[in-house]
């Protein structure tokens, strides 16, 4: 731990005013008014009232008083966030009542920046903030929902529409094949962004919803505010993790005055936002017939049969969720508190997922004296998670589609029911699958930071945290035993495991903040940290329980117990420094940099050095521009640096020998070798980035612009070297050799249309992104595989992860047609599918594939209102995703027509003797044709337009409220996902990537939808 | 505890003195469930581990289990059966760069080589004395002389990897001229005789002997025509006095007798029903098809022996047997052949009068049938590399070569008479070239001497036209494999692909 030893006997004098006597004050007088809002002509609650010059000041109180004794003639300051600060002269007054103006211009918002905050108008990088007010009009389980649609150029989507399902932000487009989510600081703590590590897997079957959100655990109620970290500028000062970007999560924290109680409640229902067209049982069994050459007895008569099951609305329901939060908050000048808990439960949309948080936050601050501050936050979370399987073939979802409208969901006796024994289908009934298999993840996170300040000398602060991240989580999978019809699974398997990481920070910062001269400002930060954290974990697994209601590991067969387990740990060292220095409050000059040991990077790499540099130029404050009234805010950005990525995996720098089975004499026994080919050198995937922005304000601050284009290359991804077989055949070491360039353009609009009684403000936002893969070294191409099922290909000169397969140019409608063709397969006949013979060589084989489309959208759009009128409150928020393109991998089964499966209702068109269809090929059981193939069939347009966020909030009158002991209460009723407009064919366009697969993306495999949400809620405030 | 002093005093340090030095421990994290390698190969327990792996390319289905595919098809003894098109195209002479089995063939034989340097790089560096550094590094050369005989043999210039797998050193390597090849086996060969123990005992039976090293080094100058060195090697290796000839042929096929018995100069280890890898496949691929003798669905008859009814008659091994000749018995099952010991349980195995349903006759070497450790694709029965009769033929070879053709040397006769004499046939009292060839083929049918002995024995082109096959110079080495040459560009291909 630094000490510090002070050298001059000037810091024995500060040492004594500190423990310190008050000043001694002469000519008291008592003054005190009334403080209301500009606009709005409301009292203003919690205003500091400060004497200016004195160590003396008070808050407004519930009725918008104050009451102060100052010196005479004293000046008075009275600051309030969001509005702009007043200084008054007492001039011997007894009562002095002030009118605050509301900051409309932002100028002096203060945003969180790494290792500290900043006037935005002292910013040279490029960052996105979401505040409170925002955050508020979402009542979201999951706090990364909140960012949807928020901020230019960071791209939010939920990979899985299960509560508590993992989502994929993507910050200024993808730049690394291995992770691509940003660093997420929660309070200062840094959190593991990737949630591939705590992936719950389904045994065999591999879902890409089965990463757990990494911020499940943080109850978005608790949080002030949400800064993204763009360019470098911003981001360098976190080294080697800033390279996809930067999160960081403020949470809510005292503030001295009157104790608040506040209560926060909301009770929604949430739908599937639509259903999909599949045939019912009178065209199902005639289906039947046509695929399976014979019929069924009960199918003679098609005519004569109902509707059948409706599966979708068996596996679907309304679900319910509800979320209460209990918070107090106040305190006095030297100590504040901010203290919450809350209860969080969430029915998904489809039966059997749920998720549920119960969490717990405090956050104190305590001013020891005008110089010593320590304090700290700690948050205590459970959540409890079921998640059903899906984003696979054999998931619930894409199963309740395939089964047939002829079976029941359950027999009279209430078991679950299975089709007739003549169909043939390869799964469980699909209510049963979501009900009685059982996956069950519950997790407990302790997350806290406890921090020391002292202002050493007059601008030297030091400051000290200690954070941790505690997490245990425990996880059990149990698949039953079933016998329904042609599916039986007779050995019941019991899977679990426990897990638990310990992850620890620790910070020292000296700050200092001071003026040369009378033109310049100069603030510096210099800093050192190290964390290190740990995992272990066990498993247990054991089959053929004696029944499906007890799931405890003891009750299986002892004879056939497995277990496992593991463990791993690293750590990070780190040097940290940023230069803010401001030359006559126009020249904005910043420079970072950081050096990060890493226990991942190699010996000889194993230290990287981030720098960035950035200027601004605010061309509104120079004398010449003083004149041009229009324009009240104009100011130029230009930054560039080098950050890095260190999600490498832990030891990718070491050979490792594993054991292999040999035959030793007449027995088994085990050698050992090695398992793979080191690279000492290897290092962080670095990724060099140059932001140029222009900030634009105009009648005064009522309009703003901010727009940024920007250039990010990934140099030096991590990829597996080629190596020939004669090198042995271990598994090849990584380098560094990959290249992805990233190029960009934000632009965001913000307009305060109208004040006064009636408010409305306006922000649009949008981003527009290019990615390019230069360089995958030896590696020729990445594949990406959903299922087995080639489905991505990523090859240099194109984006990454762009779908790939054949090409269709129609239906064969005769067999002259199939003979003058490219030969497809001996037997293809009239309605199969005719590929195109791309490199023209007369047969159709897999040299013949190419790109089919890009998953990631070329611009995204965002527009929110907020209206205000007499309390009443309006805000709407609409998101607009263009030129993406969905793999619709549900059609390759639903539309398959090779099987006895259920089938969507374009089946009823295809082609037949009769029907010469030009656009769904014919049935065929054995399918010789391959029309199943991924081709260009599967490719859709995933543009959509979405009224993502409604929300109308009526705030109580004071008046009323007063007479029940409230100082403030709203009730609110916010309906999200209300409207959709998208040409796609599947439930939801808004499909995410693969368990955060950067090279998978927009692949929907029976992929959990987002719910259409309707929320009531009221929040009340003592 | 003893973890946080390390980190304070890292933070301590790196604070004030802005040392990167301090860090170092800190940061040093090395893996906790993995065993990382610069830990290993320490004790002579490792290296006993470490020299054990390099056996496990051996044990692999790619070395011997379908070896036969590259080893055997191309000759004049086998046929392909089916229709795989990994192994078919090598019966007619037109396997592509491409093919599969050559490259897996090329991998297996590499990985055995990679493994072999481990030992002979990290045995040094170990603690364990210098006679065990000595023994463990003689046999590894063993088994590195043993993947590359093969190599040379099949595909003429091949890279030479004397390095333990590592960045560091160079794995695009290109190919080093024959001679150089040769050079490396001889000396490897030679190092390994010279320290490699006489006999095995208990767990290390069947781990390379003194023996096997001289009888695999009378082989390699044989194919080099140093017939001098080869009759000196193969005579040492008889002075041994640990190799008999086994009373029966059969003893050598049945399970019972057949695993490191006397005749037994190297043996690949296996045992039946282990993981995959460490079972002989090669009942899998030989058995008669549809036949139902392993038990399990295995059986594909893929290679078949040759025969007058599809090949040219006067050139096939079912003719290549003389009358009375006890050993087509145990190589060749034939129309109404019986086999009692093949699944007594049902009362044997009767070779169908009117042949099985792909074959008229079929590989009866390594088949024996279902049992209790007999599963899909793995016997327990271990697999001949170099038996006894070998050493002997090798010794009489490289007379007849001295000799000009023809011998007429004692030993060499009672060597040559011993083994016709096992047979049930008579005695020769002069040995030609044609007689030595002869007797190789029908002792050591299906055992993948064959393709290498016409190499040997010269004018391939015409035995194989005769035979019915159409074929140039040039096939007779294999294409290096086109994946390989895509990524060490620094190889070339061989003539004709």
């Amino acid at each position: 731990m630094v000490q510090y030893y002070p050298s001059t006997p000037r810091f024995l004098l500060v040492f004594f005013l500190l423990i310190g006597i008050q000043a001694i004050s002469l000519a008291q007088v008592t003054v005190k008014g009334i403080i209301t809002d500009g606009e709005t002509g409301e009292t203003l609650i919690g205003v500091n009232v400060v004497e200016v010059g004195a160590n003396n000041g008070t808050v407004s109180d519930f009725d918008g008083t104050y009451t102060l004794s100052i010196s005479e003639n004293a000046d008075l300051q009275f600051t309030y966030i969001g509005y702009l600060s007043t200084t008054r002269k007492v001039n011997g007054a007894k009562e002095l009542n002030v009118i605050l103006q509301p900051d409309v211009a932002t100028l002096n918002e203060v945003v969180v920046v790494g290792y500290g905050s900043q006037r935005k108008s002292d910013l040279t990088g490029s960052l996105s903030s979401v505040t409170e007010e925002q955050l508020k009009s979402m009542p979201v389980t999951g706090l990364d929902q909140a960012l949807q649609g928020r901020a230019a150029g960071v791209y939010v989507t939920q990979n899985d529409g299960a509560p508590g399902g993992a989502l994929s932000i993507r910050i200024r487009g993808i730049g690394s094949t291995l992770t691509a989510e940003p660093l997420y600081v929660i309070d200062g703590v840094p959190i593991a962004s990737d949630n591939q590590g705590s992936s719950a897997t389904f045994g065999a079957l591999d879902g890409g919803g089965q990463a757990s959100n990494a911020l499940n655990t943080i109850n978005p109620n608790d949080v002030e505010r949400i800064e993204v970290l763009k360019d470098a500028s911003a981001t360098a000062i976190y080294g080697a993790r800033a390279a996809n970007g930067v999160v960081l999560i403020t949470t809510k924290r005292g503030s001295a005055g009157k104790t608040k109680i506040s209560i926060d409640s909301y009770v929604g229902a949430n739908q599937v936002l639509r259903k999909l067209d599949v045939m019912n049982l009178r065209e199902y069994a005639q289906y039947f017939g046509e695929i399976n050459g014979t019929q069924l007895e009960e199918f003679e008569r098609p005519e004569l049969l109902g509707e059948g099951t409706d599966w979708q609305d068996a596996v679907f329901r309304t679900g319910i969720n509800q979320n209460h939060q209990l918070s107090i908050t106040g305190g006095n000048k030297s100590t504040q508190f901010a203290i919450s808990g809350g209860y969080s439960d969430t029915k998904g949309i489809v039966v059997g997922s749920d998720f549920q948080r119960y969490s717990a936050r405090v956050n104190l601050d305590h001013h020891i004296n005008d110089r010593v501050d320590i304090g700290g936050s700690i948050n205590v979370a459970q959540t409890n998670e079921r998640i059903v399987i899906n984003d696979n073939s054999a998931g619930v979802i894409y199963t309740a589609l395939l089964t047939p409208p002829s079976a029941p969901v359950r027999n009279a006796d209430g078991s679950f029911a299975a089709p007739q024994d003549e169909i043939d289908l390869q799964f469980d009934n699909p209510v049963a699958r979501a009900l009685e298999t059982i996956n069950d993840n519950s997790r407990t996170r302790v997350l806290s930071n406890l921090y020391f300040s002292a202002e050493l000398f007059r601008g030297i602060t030091y400051r000290t945290e200690l954070g941790t991240d505690l997490n245990f989580s425990d996880q059990l999978v149990f698949f039953p035993s079933t016998d329904r019809g042609n599916f039986s699974n007779t050995v019941s398997t019991l899977n679990t495991s426990r897990n638990q990481s310990t992850f620890w920070i620790n910070k020292h910062l000296l700050t200092f903040d001071g003026k040369i001269g009378e033109s310049s400002k100069i603030n510096t930060l210099f800093g050192f940290e190290a964390q290190a954290s740990n995992y272990e974990f066990i498993a247990a697994s054991r089959n053929g329980l004696p029944n499906n209601e007890l799931t405890q590991i003891n009750l299986g067969d002892a004879g056939q117990a497995t277990n496992g387990g593991g463990a791993g740990h690293n750590s990070l060292v780190s040097w940290f420094s940023r230069v803010n220095y401001t030359l006559l409050d126009r020249y904005l000059f910043t420079a970072t940099g950081r050096i990060d040991g890493s226990s991942r990077f190699g010996p000889n790499n194993r230290y990287g050095f981030f720098p960035s540099a950035a200027v601004a130029w605010r061309i509104s404050e120079e004398p010449f521009f003083q004149d041009i009234n229009l324009i009240s805010n104009f100011k130029i950005r230009v930054g560039a640096g080098a950050v890095g990525n260190q999600e490498i995996g832990l030891y990718s720098y070491l050979a490792n020998v594993q054991g292999f089975n040999v035959v030793r004499g007449d027995q088994l026994s085990t050698a050992f070798g090695p398992s793979n080919i080191a690279n000492p050198n290897v290092r962080w995937e670095s990724s060099i980035q140059a932001n140029i922005g222009v900030d634009l304000g105009m009648y005064d601050g009522r309009i703003t612009f901010t727009g940024d284009i920007y250039r990010k290359i990934a140099d030096g991804m991590l990829l597996p070297a080629v190596l020939p077989t004669s090198a042995g055949g271990f598994q090849a070491p990584f380098v560094n050799i990959g290249r992805i360039v990233n190029d960009g353009l934000e632009l965001g609009i913000n307009t305060v249309n109208s004040t006064g009684a009636f408010s409305w403000s306006t922000d649009i936002n949008a981003s527009f992104n290019r990615n390019v893969v230069e360089s995958l070294g030896s590696t020729g191409s990445l594949v990406g595989v959903i299922q087995r099922l080639p489905v991505t290909r990523t090859v240099e000169g194109r984006a990454i992860s762009e779908f790939f397969g054949y090409k269709t140019a129609g239906i064969f409608q005769t067999l002259a047609e199939i003979a003058e063709a490219p030969t497809q397969s001996t037997d293809t006949r009239p309605g199969d599918f005719r590929f195109e013979d791309l490199n023209n060589d007369g047969v159709i084989n897999e040299e013949d594939q190419t790109f089919l489309g890009n998953p990631v959208p070329d611009f995204t759009a965002n527009l929110s209102n907020n209206f205000g009128y007499k309390g009443f409150e309006l805000s709407f928020l609409i998101q607009g995703v263009f030129g993406n393109e969905i793999l619709n991998l549900l059609d390759r089964n639903l539309l398959g027509l090779t099987d006895q499966n259920n089938q969507r209702v374009e089946a009823l068109d295809r082609f037949t003797a009769t029907n010469p269809s030009t656009t769904v090929p014919r049935a065929t059981f054995s399918d010789p044709n391959d029309n199943r193939r991924i081709s260009d069939r599967y490719v859709e347009d995933g543009s959509f337009v979405r009224l993502r966020n409604v929300n109308l909030g009526y705030q109580l009158p004071n008046a009323l409220i007063k007479k029940i002991n409230l100082s403030s209460a709203k009730v609110y009723v916010s309906g999200q996902n209300l409207l959709t407009f998208t040409e796609y064919s599947g439930y939801d366009p808004e499909v995410g990537s693969f368990n955060q697969n950067p090279l998978i993306n927009g692949v929907d495999n029976g992929r959990y939808p987002a719910a259409r949400s309707l929320t009531v809620g009221f929040n009340a405030t003592f | 505890m003893y973890k946080t002093r390390k980190y304070l005093k890292c933070a301590f340090i790196a604070a004030l003195a802005f040392s990167l030095s301090a860090c170092e421990d800190f940061l040093d994290k090395q893996p906790l469930d993995t065993i990382v390698e610069d830990s290993f190969y320490k004790t002579a327990q490792d290296m006993e581990k470490a020299m054990l792996a390099a056996y496990v390319p051996l044990q692999n289905l790619q070395w011997m289990g379908q070896g036969w595919r590259i080893l055997e098809i191309p000759s004049d003894n086998t046929q392909a059966g089916g229709t795989d098109p990994d192994f078919t195209p090598i019966d007619d002479f037109s396997t592509s760069a491409d093919n599969i089995s050559v490259a897996e063939f090329w991998a297996i034989r590499y990985r055995a080589v990679a493994l072999s340097n481990v030992v002979i790089f990290r045995a040094p560096l170990a603690s364990i004395s210098d006679e065990e550094v000595a023994a463990l590094v003689g046999e590894a050369k063993f088994i590195r002389a043993l993947a590359y005989f093969d190599l040379a043999r099949v595909f003429g210039d091949v890279p030479i990897s004397l390095e333990a797998p590592s960045l560091d050193n160079e794995v695009l390597l290109p190919r080093s001229p024959l001679a150089e090849v040769y050079a490396l086996i001889e000396a490897d060969l030679t190092e390994a005789a010279a320290v490699l123990p006489i006999t095995r005992a208990g767990a290390e039976i069947g781990r390379a002997t003194k023996g096997a090293a001289l009888a695999l080094h009378a082989k390699v100058e044989l194919t080099l025509k140093n017939f001098r060195d080869a009759q000196e090697l193969s005579a040492e290796c008889m002075r041994l006095g640990v190799y008999s000839l086994m009373p029966n042929y059969g003893d050598n096929w049945n399970i019972a007798t057949s695993d490191n018995n006397a005749e037994s100069v190297f043996q690949i280890q296996h045992v039946g029903c282990g993981p995959f890898g460490t079972g002989n496949a090669s009942q899998a691929f030989f058995a008669p098809f549809g036949q139902g003798i392993t038990k399990g669905s295995d059986g594909w008859g893929s290679q078949i022996p040759t025969s007058p009814s599809v090949n040219n008659p006067g050139t096939t091994i079912q003719e290549a047997f003389e009358e009375g000749d006890l050993r087509l018995f145990h190589s060749i099952m034939e129309p109404a052949a019986s086999y009692p010991n093949i699944n007594p349980d049902e009362g044997g195995y009767n070779y169908p009068a009117t042949g099985a349903s792909r074959a008229t006759i079929n590989i009866k070497k390594y088949v024996i049938g279902g049992g209790p450790n007999t599963c899909f694709m793995s016997t327990g029965q271990n697999m001949h590399v170099i038996r006894y009769a070998d050493v002997l033929l090798s010794f009489v070879e490289a007379a007849v070569e001295l000799d000009g053709g023809v011998t007429v040397n004692q030993e060499a006769l009672d060597a040559f008479n011993a083994i016709r004499s096992r047979a049930g046939l008579e005695s020769l009292s002069i040995v030609t070239r044609d007689d030595l060839f002869q007797e190789r083929r029908v002792e050591f049918a299906f055992e993948c001497h064959r393709w290498f002995d016409l190499l040997r024995q010269g004018d391939v082109v015409n035995t194989m036209r005769l035979h019915g096959k159409t074929l140039d110079e040039n096939k007779l080495l294999f294409p290096i494999p086109s994946a390989e040459i895509k990524i060490n560009t620094e190889l070339t291909q061989n003539e004709g692909y």
